[in-house]
This record gives C-alpha cells, structure tokens and sequence, in this order.
C-alpha cells in the first residue's frame, strides 16, 4: 500500500472506475453530440432557422445513420450503467467505492461551511474525505440522469412495444422528459463538471485524471486532507 | 268589431305582431308576425281577418285549457289519448271540408295544451340561447358542397372547431334551406338571425315550427321524408301536415311572388306556379271536426333514428347489429330524458355536475352499471333497469381511469385505418331521396383519441375544407355559391390528367381557384383541406401549411354499444396491447376533397398521449429543475472563483 503515495503523485482512481468513466463520456457525449440535431429534425418548424442542423445531419451521415449512431451510443450507455451495477454489487472495490460515494451528514456540514466560505464569513475550507460532497452530486446526477434518459429512450426507440406494455408512458410525454433532462444534463456536464475537473483554475486547461488515475500530492492535500490522512494511517500501520 | 280583452296588436321597430296575452301569466301568444310582408294594404287586410280570428279563438281554446298548460302530470303513466281539434297557424280550428284548408300549427295545436314556449327552450329547439349549457362537444351540422369541395362543420354551441352560421354569413334561411330536412323546427327556424338574407322568403313559407310529431307520433305513417321533401319545396308552414300523414300536400312555394296571399289563393289569371295546397283526409276527423293525434309521451326508436342513425359507409345494413341496449328491449329515451322543458339527457360523464342534478349521474354509462358516490340512493349501486354490474375481473383500474367506457364498448370495430362514417344528418339519410349517394361530408372513425384533458374517448372526426379569405392571420370562408360563382368552370373542368372523364379537386385546379378568387392580389385566398391550409407560393404552386382552421373537429361516438362479449379485450388484452393492434396503430387518414400529392396521416395512439394536464406538470418541472440546479451550481462555481482570487491576492 506504500505505493500508493510514493513520489509527486497519488494513485486516485483504479483502471475499472477510469474505463466505466471513459465509456460513460464517449457515449455521453455522442448522445449529446447526435441528440441535439435530432431534436430538431423532430420540431420541423426550427430547421429552417437553425443552419447547422442539415448541416450535422450530412456530416453524420444522414439522418438514418445519425440515429443508428445515437441508438450506438444509447446502448453504450446502458450497458457501463449494467455493468456498473455490476462492479457496485459484485466486486470488493465497488462495493468500498459505493459506500464512500453515499451521502452522510458530514456533507451537509461541508456545504454549510464553504459556502460561508466563499462569502467570506470564515477563513475555514472543508476538509474533505475521498470524496467531495460536489463530487458526490456529480455520481448521484448521473444515476438520475441514466434512469430518466435510458427509461424516455428506450419509450422512443421501442414505441410500439411502449404503447402496447407501458401505457402509462406515453411517447410525446417521454419526448419531452427526454429532452428536457438532456438539456440538465449537457448543462451540468459541460458547465459544472468541466469548471471542477478541467477548467478551475489549479487545473486548467484540463487534466488527465481520467485517463491515468493520478493527482499530485499537493491537489491530494488541498482537496482531500482526509483521504491523504486516512491512506497515511493504512500504509504506515501496513508498515 | 270588437277585440277581445286580451288580443293586442304590437308594433316594434321591425314588426307588427298580433298577441294574445293572458295577463294573470305574464305569458303572450304569438299569433302572426306579419312585419315580413311590407304592403300596407296587405297588412291592414290580414289584421282584420286575424282580429276576428282572435275573437272567435279566446273563449274556445285558451279559455278552456288553461287549466292543462299549468297543471303537472297527476303521476299516471298511460299514455293521454289525444282525440282533439288541429288548429292553423292563426289559432282558427281547421275544418277538412272547408274551401281553404291551412296546414295545422304545432304552435297552435299541441301549445293549447303545452306549453309551447317552455318547450322551445329544450335542447333541441334552442342552439342560439345562451342560457343553455353547450356541454360536451356533439355532432356539427356540416355545410357541404361537392361542386366547390366544401363540408364545413357548424354549430351555433360555441364548440371549438366549429364555425357559426352567423360567422360565414350564413342567415337563418340558409341554415334551414340547407339543414331542414333534419332539423325538428324551432331555433333558426323561428328565428332570424343577422345577417338579415334577401333571398329569405319567410313572408310565403311561413315559419318552422317546432315539429312535435317528429318525436312524439306514435303512428306508423309519420314520415320525416315527406318533411324533408316539403323543406326542399321551402313550404316550411307546411312540412309538419305533410310528414304527419294525416294530409296531402301538393304545390311549392318556390316560385311564388314574394306578396302571394295564401288567403286569397293562386290568381288564375297566373298559372305559372302552383302554391301549396293541403287536403286533409277527412276519414280521420269526426262530426266535431277532431282527430285522433297519435302521439306518445316516449318518443319511439324510429322518431329518434331518423336523425341520429350512423353507418360505416358501404356497409350493408342487415350484416350489422344494432345497439345492444335497444336489441335488449330498451328505447332511446329510457336514457336520454327530459321533463316538459324538454333538456334532453345527453348521457355523458360530467353532465350532472355541469347541470347541477345529480339524478343525471345514473343515466351515464358509468353511473346506470357501475353506480358511484354522490348519486341519489338507490342509485349509487348502479344497476339502473337491470343493467348489468361488470366487474372487468383483471382489467387494471387504469383502463377505467383513462378511457370513456365507449372505447371498448361501442362504435364499429377497429381495422387497421379508419373507415368513412355516414351519419343521418350529415348525409341526409331516410330521405329515400333518388341519384347518387353524397359523397360529402367525408367524417372517419372510429377514431381513439383523448381531446383537451379528459379521457381517452370514441370519435368520429371530419377535417374542415373550406375556401376562404385570409384576414390578419384568420381564415374566413366564404359560402360555397360564392364560390362556384367565381371559379365553378375551373373547379368543374374534366381533369385531363386522369381518366379524361373523371372530375377531381387536384392541386392544379386548387391553384388556379385560389389565383382567380385572389382577385389579382387583391385579397389572399386560402383552401383549407386535409388538416392543411393551401396557399399559393411564390411559384404560383400550391403550398401546404398547418393553420388551426385547418384541424379536425372530433365528436364523440357513444353508440352502437356493443355487449361485454364483443368489447374490446374480450378476446385478450392483445386485443389493444399488441404489436399491430388497431386501437394503437390503426391509421388515421385526413379525409377531403382534395386529390393531395401528400398526405400526412397519424396513427391513433398519437392522438392519444396528449395528457394535458401531465404535460404541463412535467414541463413545468423539468423546467425549474433546470433553472434552480444550474443556478445553484454557477453559483457555486463563481464562489469558488472568488474565493480563489482572494487567496491569491490576499494569502491566508
């Protein structure tokens, strides 16, 4: 376990958590990427006054092969989302994770004391755990975020089995949710998400904690004192 | 000569009205409106011969039955035998043999004893009051004209996607020239209604009375065809003698000066027309002048399917059922009841709140089987007259949630595409009339949709074509003679492009309509058909656009029912929950005039997810759930920023 702390760098997240991450943003930002245009084409009276829609539906191939790409994409996301479930139940390491992702008092607390921090009214920052209670926030929204679309979706792809098994959920209803959260969500991804991963200003122009797992000692103990003090206590007792 | 106490002559500012007033009752009788006839002469010489009239008729006939008019049903429940004098339309008791014969006056006749004016405010007789409840939207009266391309659905109820006649400057004679034949009288039939028409001939054909036999004879020989045919030929004073059967009627006003005095009979030195003339069969009279009146208080089947019969087109009649109730020995009115004032049950959800009574409950299809709380006792148990008490074992309480009982339990059977209705007024049957069968109005059902915010229901649905008149965003039609007469040779020209013969309303001839009736750029001329608003483009080609003129008008469909055993989901739920099952995927196709290149059809489960209220909820959620969590989250990134900022100016 020593090695977890050796030299600049922290080993934060495992090769599992960084390859669900990696299918989970690819996929994501295809639907992002392939959803908007169809959104469109589905409400002919904008087409005319958004340039760009018949424009991306001829860069991705037509509008067919648009939503294949999406429908691609779609099952991508279904399927990290099993798997994740998965890897929460069945594995050791999946099961540790969930249970430092749930939400606990102290979370309350933290968000009491930085946002009197970032008015000024205290000099204390939070001292966080393994993970932050945005960080938590991002994990949860996702969870929403996957029941809500993949559950609309799947009402959008299958329309005749939906009609004839979940009528209760009709199309245009799922459209519309289906849009509306799209919209949460996009905005959420590439406004909140990107600030704190990529653009905040310790980390910008971006990480790539995504792709190898590591933060320096310095980003562990600034935003993770805990976490460091608790990996500390580990490795020394392993010693 | 002398007045009787009670006869007053009324001049208003547009007519010269003489009254009979019982003044103990506030109440006034109608006797003649003579202010259509504008001849002095004219008019002096009928007030005489109606003051005699009025003299000789009070102590006879207001005298002696006044009592009737005021007095309610003393609870017996056989039927009055009605052996009575028939009275003409200035009150004077009509005699068979006499030289001049007037057709009898339901006003007159049936009002000695019942109380005309009351009944004129029914359901039936008063779509222009605003004191009645319109409820929920029903069958429109549809304005059609194959030559033109034209069936417009009217209504003077207000329904949304109906026109009013008065809103396409259709008057009250053109509504009863055009809708007569099925129209029981009353209304727009006694009333006039702006704008005023000159081509009205109200001064020789007299009003529309209500036809009371039209519902309530019990004879055989009652024949609405004879009434039709009478509307055709404008004798409106003598349609109800005509389809009484209790009289011949020969002769038509058409063509009749519009000062013909029908007192005084057809000038033989003028033998070009031939007025209207009745004779009574006088074997149906006694010594006293009276005659057996075969009237009943409920009126039969017959009386009522004469108006609201409907057909899948094509069909052949001995192939079908009819509704289960009445093949159960039930009659129409067993459900569809009225008191004197004749505000007809019309049997839907809703309609007791709407009407303040909840004893109305128990006449809708839930409240009659299934009962239901905040009915009278003992009716919440439902069962009314034996109706059975389902109890859809393993049915899912959300089918009754969201669809009207009609959904499984009437109207013809789904296919895969909706098929062309045919409905007694829309389509004029039971005239027995000769010549090919109208092919207009074109009306489609069974259609499953949820309207507004209620349940998912049965409709049949016609889509408005019309012409009309762009004004500041709104269509105004314009009437179909209007039409014909500017671009008759164009819309009637054989179109080359088919057959060589046959005559069809193509995209072509639209475009070529709409330029001339544009009136070189006068005025933006608009045909609307098929759920589309055609307009002419920049190319002089027709260009298709949606316009809420343009959508259609859905009526609900409550019957033929259908028992149990033939409902939807007898067989199996795969009945509608199936991969190809028509309540979900039939097809349903714009019906119009129109040859169009495209047509845009739906499918039924399209029209059946536009829960309004859901919608709103939802959209309203989903949208401050966006507003608050962005908020919140920019929020906290500026925190974040400028707390940052501060650290590096001021280090901790």
């Amino acid at each position: 376990m020593s090695d977890r702390r050796e030299g600049a760098y922290v080993q934060r997240f495992s090769w599992q958590f960084r390859a669900q991450h990696i299918v989970l943003f690819t996929s994501t930002t295809v639907l992002i990427l392939t959803g908007i245009p169809l959104w469109f084409l589905g409400h002919p009276v904008y087409i005319d006054h958004v340039w760009w829609v018949k424009e991306s539906a001829g860069a991705f191939g037509g509008i067919g092969m648009m939503r294949l790409i999406h429908r691609v994409s779609a099952a991508g996301l279904i399927a990290v989302s099993l798997y994740h479930l998965l890897y929460t139940f069945l594995s050791r390491e999946g099961r540790r994770e969930f249970l430092e992702l749930l939400p606990r008092p102290k979370d309350v607390a933290d968000v009491t004391i930085n946002s009197l921090y970032f008015l000024g009214l205290t000099k204390k920052r939070p001292r966080f755990g393994r993970f932050t209670y945005y960080e938590k926030f991002d994990y949860w929204a996702v969870y929403w975020g996957c029941v809500i679309m993949i559950g609309s979706g799947l009402v959008l792809w299958f329309d005749k089995l939906a009609a004839s098994y979940v009528t209760w959920f009709p199309y245009k209803l799922a459209a519309l949710i289906h849009s509306d959260e799209a919209i949460l969500a996009a905005l959420a991804l590439f406004v909140w998400h990107f600030y704190n991963v990529h653009f905040r200003p310790s980390r910008f122009p971006g990480t790539l904690l995504w792709l190898h797992g590591r933060i320096s000692r310095e980003e562990m103990l600034e935003d993770h004192p805990l976490e460091y003090e608790k990996m500390a206590g580990e490795d020394d007792r392993g010693e | 000569m002398k007045l009787p106490s009670n006869a007053e002559v009324r001049m208003t500012n547009d007519e010269l009205r003489v009254e009979l007033v019982d003044k103990a009752h506030q109440r006034t009788s109608f006797l003649r409106d003579v202010s259509r006839v504008h001849h002095l002469s004219f008019i002096i010489h009928h007030s005489v011969s109606i003051f005699l009239l009025v003299a000789f008729l009070c102590p006879n006939a207001f005298g002696a039955n006044k009592a009737l008019l005021e007095r309610e049903r003393d609870g017996s429940r056989s039927d009055a035998v009605h052996r009575i004098p028939l009275y003409d339309m200035n009150g004077e008791k009509i005699s068979p043999d006499d030289i001049l014969v007037l057709p009898f006056s339901t006003k007159f006749t049936c009002g000695e004893c019942h109380d005309y004016g009351k009944i004129r405010l029914g359901w039936h007789f008063d779509s222009l009051s605003t004191t009645t409840l319109a409820g929920r939207p029903g069958e429109p009266w549809v304005l059609t004209d194959e030559r033109t391309g034209i069936q417009l659905p009217l209504s003077n109820r207000g329904w949304a996607g109906t026109w009013r006649p008065s809103e396409i400057g259709l008057s009250s004679w053109g509504f009863v020239k055009a809708f007569g034949s099925h129209l029981p009288g009353g209304d727009m039939g006694e009333r006039e209604i702006k704008p005023e028409d000159p081509a009205a001939r109200w001064e020789v054909s007299g009003n529309l009375e209500i036809n009371c036999l039209a519902c309530h004879s019990g004879a055989h020989y009652q024949d609405q065809a004879a009434w039709a045919d009478q509307i055709k030929r404008e004798n409106l004073w003598w349609a109800a003698t005509a389809a009484s059967g209790m009289a011949s009627v020969e002769g038509t006003v058409i063509g009749l000066p519009a000062l013909y005095d029908i007192y005084r009979g057809p000038d033989p030195d003028k033998l070009t027309y031939s007025p209207p003339r009745v004779d009574y069969f006088s074997h149906l009279f006694d010594r006293r002048n009276q005659t057996f009146f075969d009237v009943t208080a409920k009126p039969p089947n017959n009386r009522c399917l004469f108006c609201h019969s409907s057909m899948v087109a094509g069909t052949e009649m001995w192939k079908t059922d009819q509704d289960a109730h009445l093949a159960a020995g039930m009659s129409c009115v067993d459900c569809h009841r009225n008191g004197l004032d004749h505000r007809i049950v019309r049997g839907y959800e809703g309609e007791a709140a709407e009407r303040n009574d909840p004893a109305l409950a128990s006449l809708s299809c839930e409240g009659c089987h299934l009962g239901g709380a905040g009915q009278p006792e003992p009716y919440d148990l439902g069962g009314r007259l034996r109706a059975p008490r389902p109890e859809h074992k393993g049915l899912p309480a959300i089918h009754l949630e969201k669809m009207t009982c009609t959904v499984c339990h009437s109207g013809p059977w789904p296919e895969t595409q909706t098929r062309q209705i045919r409905t007694a007024r829309a389509h004029q049957m039971g005239e027995h009339a000769s010549g090919p069968e109208p092919q207009l109005p074109q009306i489609a059902g069974p259609v499953y949709a949820r309207i507004g915010e209620g349940k998912i229901g049965l409709y049949s649905a016609i889509w408005p074509s019309f012409w009309g008149e762009m004004r500041g965003g709104k269509v105004v039609p314009l009437l179909p003679d209007k039409v014909y007469e500017k671009v008759g040779a164009i819309l009637s020209a054989r179109d080359n492009n088919t057959t060589g013969t046959e005559k069809v309303l193509t995209e072509g001839k639209v475009a070529a309509a709409l330029k001339a009736l544009g009136e070189g750029g006068k005025l933006e001329a608009v045909y609307v058909a098929g759920g589309k608003l055609h307009r002419l483009g920049g190319d002089g080609k027709l260009a298709a656009a949606d316009h809420a003129s343009a959508q259609p008008y859905y009526w609900p469909a409550a019957h033929d029912a259908r028992p149990a055993g033939l409902s939807l989901g007898a067989k199996s739920c795969e009945d509608c929950h199936s991969a190809d099952a028509p309540f979900f995927f039939a097809q349903v196709r714009p019906l119009s005039p129109l040859r169009a290149q495209v047509v845009s059809a739906s499918v039924m489960k399209d029209l059946q997810g536009k829960d309004v209220a859901v919608f709103a909820r939802t959209s309203w959620f989903f949208k401050w759930l966006i507003i608050i969590t962005m908020s919140l989250l920019v929020l906290h990134i500026l925190g974040d920023l400028f707390r940052r900022f501060m650290r590096r100016i001021t280090p901790e």
